[in-house]
């Protein structure tokens, strides 16, 4: 076991820190004041091989892990946890159809993700099945070689904008068994979309409903046999959780960097703020609660390189950990700025904006607890 | 993919380096498709 980061790995967290000081965190204020999502800067990170980081080189991947995914999103993420977090769907999307496509499958579609010049989001959540996604109701009937696919989808990233939607319907009985994935063309007729959704931060990408009236999908877009498209979903967000973690802490990062440029600055009864040991203890805080999660991504991370047994708890284990720690850093950040923390220039109040809701996706916070306690209650048995 | 111009940064830092490490122990030429953010040649 070694805790220090390769020579690669280290040439992977400085290309993507670059790119997001260089690219990103210039224009991160103005995307979220104007509600824009940069597609053209997020092609340009797709040019590094960020559109498809653990999806395989056959295709136009990247072929790299998790672990490197997850440097990647939170050094993307310093620069703009919300267009950090939409790449990072983008790539959990992908990754289903590397994961349990079939190879023509996979070389439908893989190769224009991976470029993004096509961008994929995932669709699991509707507005009566968010917590307990195995009760979704949207339903794809057979007919012929195609599904009739009827229902909504709800919070959908990308919605809208993406091309390709990796979406998982009913295709058979109630409760997870009965659910099928299918990858869902945006332009196919009967698909429509929401307004933009009105949020507290992810401002600088769309949030949408995905509404499906009678949309005809080939059953050749189906992933994997008829049934299993709840084990795609979970072995997907495995992933998507480890991103979101990481798109917390590079956030979170950012936040803390601030704080101390800030301290070094602003005076307060005669003396900079840096000078006061309050302070100076509660950035020690913030910055061994930050270290602490990050070590514990990078080990859940690992794990799932791995294919460990005990990854899927070890991630649920990192998300929730890692989000509330990047969540409350983000909060005491702001509070160390005082009323200018307040103040959207200072870019503080974003950044606990933007990270408030990466305690609800991808599994709330609760769900997560719930995977872990039942991990523990079943080895326990 | 045979041909590196071809590849992303990734790409290359994957399938060349790791390569041409195991094969020469000397300096590492790093031929990357991007100018900026790479700190750590």
């Amino acid at each position: 076991m070694q805790f220090a980061l390769t020579e690669d790995q280290t040439a992977v967290r400085d290309m993507a820190r670059g790119f997001a000081d260089e690219k990103i965190a210039p224009h991160a204020l103005k995307w979220d004041e104007d509600k824009h999502l940069p597609l053209d800067v997020i092609r340009e990170a797709a040019a590094l091989g960020i559109g498809g980081i653990y999806i395989k080189d056959d295709v136009g991947g990247s072929g790299m892990s998790r672990f490197d995914a997850a440097l990647i999103f939170e050094a993307l993420a310093t620069g703009c946890p919300a267009v950090s977090s939409f790449i990072s769907i983008h790539n959990m999307a992908a990754w289903m159809i590397d994961g349990f496509g079939s190879l023509q499958q996979r070389r439908k579609w893989l190769p224009q993700l991976c470029t993004m010049e096509k961008v994929a989001s995932y669709c699991l959540t509707e507005p009566g099945a968010g917590s307990d996604a195995a009760a979704l109701r949207t339903r794809a009937v057979r007919d012929g070689d195609h599904y009739v696919v009827n229902g909504q989808k709800q919070f959908i990233s990308g919605g809208g904008v993406s091309d390709i939607y990796v979406t998982m319907v009913r295709t058979g009985a109630e409760g997870a068994g009965g659910i099928s994935a299918l990858v869902i063309d945006g332009k196919t007729p009967g698909v429509s979309f929401g307004a933009n959704e009105r949020k507290m931060g992810w401002n600088a990408q769309p949030t949408r409903a995905v509404i499906f009236e009678n949309a005809r999908v080939p059953v050749a877009h189906r992933l994997g046999d008829e049934g299993i498209g709840f084990k795609i979903a979970m072995a997907g967000l495995d992933g998507g959780r480890l991103n979101i973690a990481a798109c917390s802490l590079g956030g979170a990062q950012a936040a803390l960097d601030k704080s101390l440029a800030y301290m070094k600055v602003r005076k307060a009864f005669g003396k900079r703020l840096d000078e006061f040991q309050a302070l100076q203890f509660k950035v020690a805080d913030m910055a061994t609660e930050l270290e602490a999660a990050r070590t514990f991504l990078w080990r859940a991370a690992a794990s799932l390189d791995a294919k460990s047994p005990d990854a899927s708890m070890l991630c649920a284990m990192a998300k929730r950990f890692a989000t509330d720690v990047g969540f409350e850093v983000a909060n005491d950040a702001l509070q160390l700025h005082g009323g200018y923390g307040y103040l959207s220039e200072y870019g503080i109040e974003k950044i606990v904006r933007d990270l408030r809701v990466h305690q609800i996706l991808e599994g709330t916070n609760e769900i997560m607890r719930v995977i872990i306690s039942r991990k523990l209650i079943e080895g326990a048995r | 993919m045979s041909d590196t111009a071809d590849l992303t940064f990734l790409q290359t830092l994957r399938r060349v380096l790791h390569q041409e490490r195991q094969i020469e122990s000397g300096t590492v030429i790093y031929n990357l498709p991007v100018p900026f953010g790479f700190r750590s040649s």
